[in-house]
């Protein structure tokens, strides 16, 4: 009971002392102007400063909008001349503000011949100026106001960036004003960031009520050191509003965060995806790995780069379009690759797959070496299209970044692709009967070699896609390979060969694990427990989640 | 084929003998020679340990460098603790660390005895823990080779993070003495060689007789055919595991006389590029040849120390051209390469295609 | 008679292959002394019966009890191997690489213990072998790879890699395929010299005069169920077989 009323007690107090600071509301406006520039001539940053926000107050002290329209211009017009140097004061507590060549009164803007005095601009110390810049952007804000959607939207973002410098009554009055939703909704949260620093106890919770809303680091912050000047004795209620606003920005950020988590999976998975699809289609089919897979990604990932530079000597206009340009170049030199690699080397062995998995590590260094002769082992530098910049922010941390979000719709757009291919298709069928039976296909007169030499190739443009996907994300340098090639077979083992919803259901799983993981245990811990999964489920299901049952 | 290995093994064991004996009477080596041919012959005994289960029993591991870097990596820990405990002051590593102290698992490896003990149980649990579950699920084949790897890859990760007490990225060095001879005298690096070369004689002839047993017998039917041998009611995983726990232990073997012949292990010999490598040394020099497999492994190695000094740059381009021209010709390796040069040369060349088993 | 005399009691068995039934409700029963022979034409479900019998294939639903009293539902090949039943495969398989002795070495040591099967050879085990090699007629090759058999000394081997065990139940996957008529004659010998009370005897074959020779009584299978069982007399003048056999018989034969 005390509490309550000490709180209120305090509150009234609080109040008064906010309201007897406000002196310059007994001014006319004239008065004020005249000393608005007594005191922005003192040079004095802590006066400049306090008369800057008393400015803020009286350009919206009135009820007429053509008085507050006047009285912003004014506003606008001296503060600017404040910051270009245009206005300038004498020792003699004479003032002129320059326009082209005339110079004004700077109380009435009317033309006054100048004596022979030294004028000189006020010094802007180092404090005065985020002041003196809000209050400008809210001036010009309010001048420049016309009604819904007109709102000076540069202005609105210069706000957001210093919100402890608003002036509260400029604010206030912007927000009785028509806005749209999306404006309102930003002027709300800066007036809170500024009102939580108030010692008025309605204004701090009314602030906390508005911020838990808009769940970001920043906020928490704010939020957290008021938290720690609030006496819990006087004002327990107030303590507890922001328990509850930190407790909600808490789970907000949380949520963010594991949808943050969430997403980059995804992207993961989707190049993973790329990655090991070729591999489980081929192992399924001819019963080998390629262990030069994560090479073929890497040089997927380089013909991107010569595509890039060749685009950027010859049509620099095309240059931002070149990832798409890039996709069928990267295709079909991956591809290629991989049909030459089944040609000379793959075709010999396959009665021997644990051979090939020698002679495909031959073909892998050989690859990594190429590459490292003639780019040398440094990161390649990739231009990032400006579509690709950025994201949207959609709640608290979580930004839906552009180039992680084009990955993720090319894999889906290649998953679709390989589905229609394998089930559509008469390759894909050649490809399935092989997979089940080859003695059985081949006698019904489907030509398995063809079969191979093709899947082969499809199975190395795609891993190569990968590399086109990733490069905007990840390091591109020789030996990038290894780091997909390990994660890409436990893909192949956990979803099983043959299988393609297998493989991407393990690529969701394997992606997702090393995502989750990774940033709390370590990228050790995300591999161990990928393993542990592996190990446990061929205890069960020796031959993957999702593979087909062949007959051996 | 059948004498020459235990010939080829009694030699081992005398020269080391000999090496060793030398350098007590104080004959003067080649330091440079000797830390060579150490090394040689610790990969030829990692190249046995896996010829052992590849080619007798074939399992193709594609991460046998874990069992090499628990040997490596103990005899570190245990040179270590012999500097720690002479000068007082833990190495660079863990004071960069900030540590004053030995990590507390550092505890008794200052104890060749306790340090041989150590390897062995490490290694056979871990070999036995992974051996067991795989080979009970009937993981076989290309997929148990690549999870290996996948688990040679997972060791690596971890021995690259600095917290572990292993040295991290920068792996572990400052080792001063070992059996009390100080690693600056000529006579360590003959000592440590004359054991290399003896130890690796006793492993060939251990190896010999293993695969002239009945044990031996069941690791090639293994090969041959596991799901006959499960119908003739053996169970096929006890063999597996047999073998593949004395293969292991080989190794940490191997790992436990590389080590204080080239003063540091890093994290490097857990990648799986070492681990394929010994796979290419036992497919050059012909799987199921005991002999064969220790002759990849010199000369393979052996051309490596050569060319990677000569031509840097060239190595990888000839190990990669070796490897698969060797895997696409020479489906036995070394062992069909004297086959060539002998009378029926001309029918392995123009039948590559017969069936064969890898 | 009572249960022990049954070697394999076979009852409601289901196995299928995804939505494909191959066996279909089958119940079946072989008896201690009796060479029974299963014939049917191609994809009838023969091999797949001898799969679900030594734990190669999964059974959906229905139980297999061997010898009277064990029911090897959660067995693995091994365990239900060491009940006693020796299987030979459709395909010759033996281990090529090994010596003949070697091989029947290896399947003598098969069914024992771990540890028993690291030791030298008992001379009772010597003898074993040799007299096995006798039996299969490959005493003269027991130092050549397997590998370099013809093809009907592998099959003689690979029954010789059974019998060396002691089996209690012979299951025979097509054993005179690809064989010349000397040579079958040779193994209905073999067939009749290894029957008794103690053991019974599974013959899957496409030749009918062999099944007619060595066979007590048949097993007609077609589409994974049984058509009909009796003495071969009977069955060839059935009509559902003929009708199901009709134009195949000259062409398997
Ligand atoms: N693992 C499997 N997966 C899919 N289908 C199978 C499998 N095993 C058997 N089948 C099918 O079951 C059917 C029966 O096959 P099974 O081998 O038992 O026939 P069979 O009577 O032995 O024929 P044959 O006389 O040719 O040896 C066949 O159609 C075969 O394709
Ligand atoms: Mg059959």
């Amino acid at each position: 009971m005390t509490k309550i009323i000490l709180g209120i007690f305090w509150l009234t107090f609080a109040a008064t002392g906010v309201a007897a600071s406000d002196h310059s509301q007994k001014m006319s406006w004239i008065e004020f102007k005249n000393h608005f520039i007594t005191e922005i001539c003192s040079s004095k940053p802590k006066r400049m400063k306090a008369v800057l926000q008393e400015l803020g107050s009286f350009t919206v002290a009135n009820q007429d909008s053509k008085i507050i329209k006047k009285r912003t211009q004014w506003a606008t017009d001296l503060i600017s001349g404040i910051q270009t140097k245009n206005f300038r004061c004498s020792k003699g507590g004479k003032t002129y503000l320059k326009r082209g060549d005339k110079f004004l009164n700077p109380a009435l803007m009317v033309e006054i011949k100048l004596g022979d005095e030294k004028y000189k601009a006020p010094f802007l110390h180092l404090p005065v100026r985020p002041t003196l810049e809000t209050i400008l952007a809210t001036s010009k804000l309010i001048n420049s106001f016309e009604g819904p959607g007109s709102l000076d939207l540069d202005q609105l973002a210069l706000l957001e960036k210093k919100p402890d410098f608003i002036n509260t009554d400029q604010m206030a009055y912007l927000l009785t004003s028509q806005l749209s939703d999306s404006s309102r909704e930003r002027l709300v949260f800066v007036r809170a960031f500024k009102m939580l620093k108030s010692e008025n106890v309605d204004e701090v919770s009314e602030a906390l009520r508005n911020l838990s809303n808009i769940p970001s680091r920043k906020t928490l912050t704010a939020i957290v050191k008021v938290r720690k000047n609030i006496d819990p004795v006087k004002n327990p209620e107030l303590m507890k509003i922001a328990d509850d606003a930190i407790a909600e920005i808490n789970l907000s950020i949380q949520i963010g965060k594991a949808m943050s988590i969430v997403y980059s999976g995804l992207s993961y998975s989707s190049i993973l995806f790329l990655a090991s699809i070729g591999l489980a289609i081929v192992f399924g089919l001819m019963g080998v790995i390629n262990l030069a897979q994560g090479e073929l990604i890497m040089i997927g990932a380089y013909v991107t780069f010569v595509i890039q530079e060749c685009l950027a000597a010859i049509f620099p206009s095309m240059l931002p379009l070149y990832l798409l340009i890039s996709i069928p170049f990267v295709f079909l030199v991956t591809g290629g690759m991989g049909a030459l690699i089944e040609y000379s080397v793959i075709r010999h062995l396959y009665t021997r797959p644990l051979m090939t998995l020698l002679a495909t590590w031959g073909v892998s260094i050989f690859l990594i070496n190429m590459i490292r002769v003639s780019f040398g082992t440094q990161n390649l530098e990739f231009y990032v299209p400006d579509y690709l910049v950025g994201g949207l922010s959609v709640f608290g941390d979580f930004l839906i970044t552009w180039n992680r979000l084009a990955t993720i719709i090319f894999a889906i757009v290649i998953l679709i692709f390989t589905l229609l291919l394998v089930k559509k298709t008469r390759f894909g069928m050649n490809v399935r009967a092989v997979t089940e039976n080859r003695a059985m296909a081949g006698a019904i007169g489907v030509n398995t070699r063809k079969v191979d030499l093709l899947s082969f190739a499809v199975g190395s443009g795609l891993a190569g896609l990968a590399g086109l996907a990733l490069s905007t994300i990840y390091n591109v340098n020789p030996t990038m390979g290894t780091n997909f090639i390990v994660d890409a077979f436990m893909v192949v083992v956990l979803g099983g060969v043959g299988s393609i919803w297998g493989t991407v259901f393990a690529a969701l799983l394997v992606g997702m694990i090393n995502v989750a993981v990774e940033p709390l245990y370590g990228a050790v811990a995300a591999k161990v427990l990928v393993m542990v999964l592996i190990i446990a489920v061929i205890q069960v299901r020796p031959e993957g989640i999702f593979t087909m049952k062949v007959r051996k | 084929m059948l004498r020459s290995s235990e010939k080829f093994a009694v030699i081992f064991f005398l020269a080391g003998s000999l090496l060793v004996m030398a350098s007590f009477m104080g004959i003067e080596t080649s330091t440079y020679l000797m830390n060579l041919i150490g090394q040689i012959a610790a990969f030829s005994l990692l190249a046995l340990s896996l010829d052992l289960i590849w080619g007798f029993c074939g399992i193709l591991s594609l991460g046998h460098g874990l069992y090499f870097a628990i040997g490596g990596y103990l005899v570190a820990m245990h040179l270590v603790k012999v500097a720690f405990e002479k000068t007082g002051t833990p190495p660079d590593f863990m004071l960069f660390m900030g540590w004053e102290e030995l990590p507390a698992y550092y505890f008794g490896i200052e104890s060749f005895a306790y340090l041989l003990f150590i390897v062995f149980v490490v290694t056979l649990s871990v070999s036995l823990i992974f051996g067991y579950f795989s080979f009970r699920s009937r993981v076989t084949g290309v997929y148990f080779a690549i999870i290996t790897q996948a688990l040679v890859y997972m060791a690596m990760l971890f021995m690259f993070r600095n917290d572990t007490g292993f040295g991290g990225n920068n792996g572990m060095t400052g080792f001063s003495e070992i059996f009390g001879l100080n690693f600056r005298e000529n006579k360590t690096a003959t000592v440590l060689c004359g054991i290399s070369l003896a130890v690796l004689g006793l492993s060939l002839l251990g190896c010999k007789k293993l695969v002239d047993a009945p044990l031996g017998r069941f690791m090639r039917a293994v090969k041959e055919d596991e799901s006959r041998l499960r119908f003739l009611g053996f169970d096929t995983v006890y063999v597996k595991l047999t073998a593949w726990c004395i293969s292991a232990i080989l190794a940490a073997i191997a790992g436990l006389l590389y080590v204080p012949q080239v003063g540091i292990i890093n994290p490097r010999v857990l990648s799986p590029e070492l681990s394929i490598e010994i796979a290419v040394w036992v497919a050059i020099g012909g799987r199921g040849s005991l002999i064969g497999a220790i002759f990849g492994a010199v000369v393979v190695s052996g051309l490596k120390f050569i060319l990677t000094g000569l031509v840097p740059e060239l190595w990888p381009f000839i190990l990669a051209i070796l490897v698969v021209g060797i895997v696409i010709y020479l489906p036995n390796g070394f062992s069909d390469g004297v086959k060539v040069f002998s009378s029926n040369a001309r029918s392995l060349v123009s039948a590559p295609h017969r069936k064969l088993q890898s | 008679m009572t249960k022990f005399d049954q070697a394999i009691y076979v009852s409601g068995l289901n196995v299928s292959f995804g939505a494909f039934s191959v066996l279909k409700n089958l119940s079946w029963l072989v008896n201690f002394g009796e060479v029974k022979g299963v014939i049917g034409p191609n994809g009838a479900g023969k091999t797949t019966l001898l799969d679900a019998l030594t734990g190669k294939t999964e059974y959906q639903t229905g139980d297999i009890v061997v010898r009277g009293r064990h029911n090897i539902k959660d067995a693995n090949e091994p365990a239900i191997a060491r009940l006693g039943l020796g299987r030979k495969f459709q395909k010759p398989s033996i281990f090529s690489g090994l010596s003949v002795f070697e091989n029947l070495e290896i399947a003598l040591r098969s069914g024992k213990a771990i540890l028993q099967s690291i030791n030298q050879l008992s001379p009772h085990e010597q003898k074993k072998i040799n007299e096995t090699a006798i039996l299969i007629g490959l005493s003269d090759c027991l130092g050549k790879d397997a590998g370099t058999l013809a093809h009907g000394q592998k099959q003689w081997l690979e029954i010789g890699m059974l019998i060396v065990a002691n089996p209690a139940v012979l299951l025979l996957d097509e054993p005179v395929a690809g064989m010349n008529g000397e040579e079958r004659t040779k193994t209905a010998a073999l067939i009749d010299k290894l029957k008794g009370p103690e053991m019974a005897i599974v013959v899957v074959e496409h030749d009918m005069q062999f099944v007619e020779t060595v066979c007590d009584s048949v097993t007609v299978l077609h589409d994974g169920q049984i058509l009909v069982e009796g003495p071969m007399q009977a069955v060839k003048s059935n009509q559902q077989v003929i009708d199901v056999y009709l134009g195949r018989d000259s062409e398997n034969a």
